[in-house]
């Protein structure tokens, strides 16, 4: 039973999904998935709805080191690479290290950070490590990146561009919980002092036993892979988009459908864990037409897995 | 997915194979085998994408192949020659590498070798290859408009489904077009493309008097008067007979109800038959070849003097079959009132009178007068000829002694009057002489300007024989009966040959035929029962060859396997159960199974998705599981 790498993992989910952070099992879920997946998550939603709750208490609960920046307007790329520091009394520069090397990082409302400072975030994303005058330093691993930011802001805000949304591996929503959650929610307060006393439930090595699992044990069929090549092909050639899913959207798709398998119980994919992740995964990807600028996204990516066909036979 | 070439690749087997299918019995031997191993060879070649036979090779086979059955082209056998030299062709076509052309090619050999193949024997099963093999051709000209443009480009198998679906809406279409135009064809009197024309009006070429000296207007007409399709005649056999005329009237030649002489019997050579599509015309005569012995086809009405009259006027277009023996004449068995066929015109000169005399002079024998008065023509140098003609109430006398020259008429009055004057009984025939052969449609194509008049007379032995005195004239092989415009040129006989297959297959076929052509096929499927042994077990085996392949090739398109058939039961059941279509393109198993909260589907969709998602096929025993969770849905 302990063999099951997967146990640990479901065990995580439950417990903060259950105990913590009710109603939002899909966002856990999804976070889960991005973190075994070796990606990183967008949160896209209003303030207030539990995203940085959900941060802390996915890091405190795998156990994980945790670091913060609050994304302002004046934040340089060493608020989150770190810097030398001269040590007068070894008579030398020290390096002190930014919140970036922490296994988790919680980067809140990315779209207020100037430009410069987000691509010295997304390059840490993309390469797994931060080059500070002249030496390279490896970031531990697991390493991911939670990045939240406000749609409905407007003012003192820097948008994403379209090739660095493209490094998020996953972007969701959190979404108001039901209303008798909700409820219950209210009446019980804040749960930020709860969340610091969540104990670790998983150990590194679980996680990344799990990560092999995925990788080694999941099975990707040539049907699903053509599945997911018509999905993606399909966007690029949709009359009201500018430009579809790349190919590193299509790897994403790929891995994320074997975590979804993973965590399903299952040692092959099926269609319906590329459906359940299409939108996740695809839908800040497409860049719209200008004229086409208001249309949601998730609408038109479901429009196209209706057109599509699952494969059955 | 499946590349077009590869798909071009089947195609152009299978469309070889349909054009073999109807002419393998009448192969050459030595070529029988090589045409046969030639399309799997072809198609193993596109398979391995390797081609042992190199060009130069290839060219020069077929080169060769052309050669050696083009010399054996002769008149009489055209079609098999050339149909061979087709499927060398196609066989040196299928060996060699393929291109876009390359496949066109093979495509328009098969419609060559198919069309070849109708020409050699026509059967009903002809009609099924011809619509197979139009549907290949649509298909792979669609195939090939996309093969030029991306040769790498695949198809899926949905879009393959489509497109055989909207290739088999052509032939779906022209089938439907033939069912319609089998009702609407046969009421329309005229060629389709003649719908603009005005109606055909009725011509007088063949004059209904004779009246040599006025100006008749026969010779100047140059519409089609009728065709008559049957054997090419001898030029002194082509006499189209219309109309007797046979008593003399104020100058003129006129028709009077003859006596009745008992009903006459043909005497002379084997007859011929011959199919007359006559032209519309004003009167009702119905042209015969000379001589008639049964006209059937029509409503008729026969007189004694074998003259055919419609019933009905011919104000459209109809046929009607002649049997006639040419050259023959007609024995009377009883009594020819010999004074109404030997009453003399009123006016006659003294000259003529004169001539009459010597001739009965020569003796009482019939025949030695006749001699005498064939004498007489060929020595009096007349000649035929349209202009500057005697005229006037002497006309007669005037042509035979004075100007010398005048057309059919005068040479037939003449010798009529001058016959009866001799105590030999004779009437006028009016009809056509000549005509021009189109050996491309195997018939006569008659013109007004033909119509010619000549003389029967009744000899010793009480029979009616052809006399055309027009062929004394010193310029008659030259002038009778050839058509100025000298003969129709190849376009012109082609032209005419269209318009003639027109009337004949389409104008003339009316509701009655069809009636009879539905029983005779009724008749045919009933005989069908009782096994016909095979002529030729090589006729079988043609079609049995194209027949097995291509159920093979429909099975092959159509097999599903386990899995799709286990789905399509499971999509069943659902709609069965929850009365709508449940399973959508977009949706999965494990989906469904959520969505309708039912153990079984879920289950269903774990073992299903569990073989085929991890590639490999149901095994047995999930087949059963499968089978029995659908019960229970």
């Amino acid at each position: 039973m302990s063999n099951d790498p997967r146990i640990p993992v479901l065990n995580v989910i439950e417990t903060l999904s259950d105990q913590y952070l009710q109603g939002k099992v899909k966002a856990v879920k999804l976070a889960m998935m991005s973190l075994l997946s070796g990606g990183h998550l967008l949160l896209e939603d209003i303030p207030g709805l539990g995203k940085t709750t959900l941060a802390l208490a996915l890091a405190h609960a795998l156990g994980l080191s945790f670091g913060r920046i609050q994304c302002t307007s004046d934040l340089l790329p060493s608020d989150i690479t770190g810097l030398s520091i001269y040590d007068r009394e070894q008579s030398q520069f020290s390096f002190i290290e930014g919140p970036v090397f922490n296994n988790l990082l919680l980067a809140d409302e990315i779209n207020r950070a100037m430009p410069k400072t987000q691509s010295a975030l997304l390059e840490a994303m993309e390469e797994h490590r931060v080059t500070i005058e002249g030496k390279t330093y490896r970031l531990p691993d697991p390493f991911m990146v939670i990045a939240t930011q406000n749609p409905v802001e407007q003012v003192g805000t820097y948008p994403l561009p379209e090739s660095q949304l493209d490094r998020f591996l996953i972007t969701t929503g959190i979404g108001y919980p039901p209303e008798s959650m909700e409820k219950k929610i209210i009446q019980r307060g804040s749960i930020r002092e709860e969340i610091r006393e969540i104990k670790p439930l998983i150990s590194r090595e679980e996680l990344l036993r799990a990560r092999q699992a995925i990788r080694e044990e999941v099975q990707l069929s040539d049907k699903i892979t053509t599945y997911i090549y018509r999905l993606v092909a399909a966007t690029r050639e949709h009359p009201m988009l500018l430009a579809g899913i790349s190919t590193r959207g299509a790897i994403s798709l790929a891995e994320t459908a074997r975590t979804h398998a993973f965590l399903d119980g299952r040692d092959h994919v099926i269609p319906e864990d590329v459906k359940d992740l299409y939108l996740p995964v695809c839908a800040h990807r497409l860049i719209l037409r200008p004229e086409n600028e208001t249309l949601d996204r998730k609408e038109l990516l479901l429009s196209l897995l209706e057109e599509n066909p699952v494969p059955l036979v | 997915m499946v590349r077009i070439k590869r798909l071009l690749d089947i195609l152009s087997s299978l469309v070889a194979l349909l054009c073999m299918g109807p002419i393998l019995a009448y192969l050459d031997q030595a070529l029988l085998p090589v045409a046969l191993l030639a399309i799997p060879a072809g198609f193993w070649c596109d398979r391995r994408e390797h081609y042992p036979l190199p060009t130069w090779l290839a060219t020069l086979i077929a080169l060769a192949g052309m050669a050696f059955y083009t010399v054996q082209i002769t008149r009489a056998e055209v079609a098999i020659p050339v149909v061979h030299a087709m499927v060398v062709l196609m066989i040196v076509r299928l060996l060699t590498p393929k291109e876009g052309r390359d496949y066109l090619q093979i495509v328009v050999l098969a419609l060559f070798i198919l069309a070849g193949s109708s020409l050699i024997h026509l059967e009903i099963g002809f009609a099924l290859y011809l619509v197979l093999l139009v549907f290949g051709v649509i298909l792979g000209l669609v195939l090939l408009t996309v093969y030029v443009t991306d040769q790498n480009m695949t198809m899926t198998r949905p879009d393959l489904t489509k497109l055989i679906k909207i290739g088999l809406i052509l032939p779906a279409i022209s089938l439907l077009l033939m069912m319609i135009f089998f009702v609407v064809l046969p009421r329309t009197r005229h060629p389709l493309w003649n719908f603009l024309n005005p109606a055909a009006k009725g011509v007088v070429g063949l004059a209904e008097t004779v009246q040599p000296g006025s100006f008749a207007q026969i010779s100047t007409v140059k519409t089609l008067a009728f065709r008559a399709e049957g054997p090419e005649l001898a030029p002194e056999d082509r006499y189209w007979r219309a109309l007797v005329l046979n008593h003399p009237e104020q100058g003129r030649w006129v028709r009077k109800d003859p006596p009745q002489e008992g009903g006459g019997r043909v005497v002379g050579p084997p007859p011929v038959i011959f199919m007359i599509y006559p032209e519309p015309r004003t009167d009702r005569y119905l042209i015969t070849l000379d001589r008639p012995t049964l006209v059937s086809g029509v409503r008729k009405e026969q007189t004694v003097d074998q003259m055919f009259v419609a019933r009905s006027a011919i104000d459209h277009r109809f046929r009607f079959e002649v049997r006639a023996s040419p050259g023959a004449s007609l024995q009377v068995p009883g009594k020819v009132d010999r004074a109404f066929y030997l009453q003399p015109p009123a006016q006659i000169s003294p000259r003529i009178r004169q001539l009459a005399t010597d001739i009965r002079n020569q003796g009482e024998d019939v025949a030695l007068r006749i001699n005498a008065l064939a004498d007489f023509f060929r020595n009096q140098e007349l000649s035929y000829a349209q202009d500057d003609l005697p005229s006037g109430p002497d006309a007669i006398d005037s042509f035979l002694f004075a100007k010398k020259r005048g057309y059919c008429e005068f040479f037939a009055s003449a010798y009529i009057t001058l016959a009866r004057l001799s105590g030999i009984p004779a009437r006028l025939v009016g009809g056509y002489y000549g005509g021009d052969y189109n050996p491309m449609g195997g018939y006569y194509l008659v013109s007004e300007e033909t119509a010619h008049v000549w003389v029967e007379i009744l000899t010793a032995d009480n029979r009616w024989q052809r006399v055309d005195p027009s062929q004394w004239a010193i310029n008659a092989a030259t002038t009778l009966g050839i058509r100025d415009q000298g003969q129709l040129n190849a376009l012109r006989q082609l032209a005419d040959s269209l318009n003639y297959h027109w009337v004949q297959a389409i104008v003339v076929f009316d509701l009655q035929q069809q009636i009879s052509i539905f029983r005779e096929a009724g008749a045919r499927l009933r005989s069908l029962r009782s096994v016909r042994a095979p002529k030729d077990w090589r006729e079988m085996a043609g079609g049995l060859l194209v027949a097995v392949v291509l159920v093979m090739a429909v099975f092959s398109l159509r097999r599903k396997s386990k899995e799709a058939r286990l789905l399509e039961e499971y999509r069943a059941r659902l709609k069965k159960r929850y009365g709508y279509e449940v399973l959508l393109p977009g949706s999965g198993l494990a989906e469904i199974g959520d969505q309708l909260d039912n153990e079984e589907c879920r289950q269903f969709a774990k073992i299903y998705y569990g073989a085929v998602f991890r590639d490999r096929t149901l095994s047995k025993t999930e087949i059963a599981t499968l089978k029995d969770l659908l019960k229970n849905i």
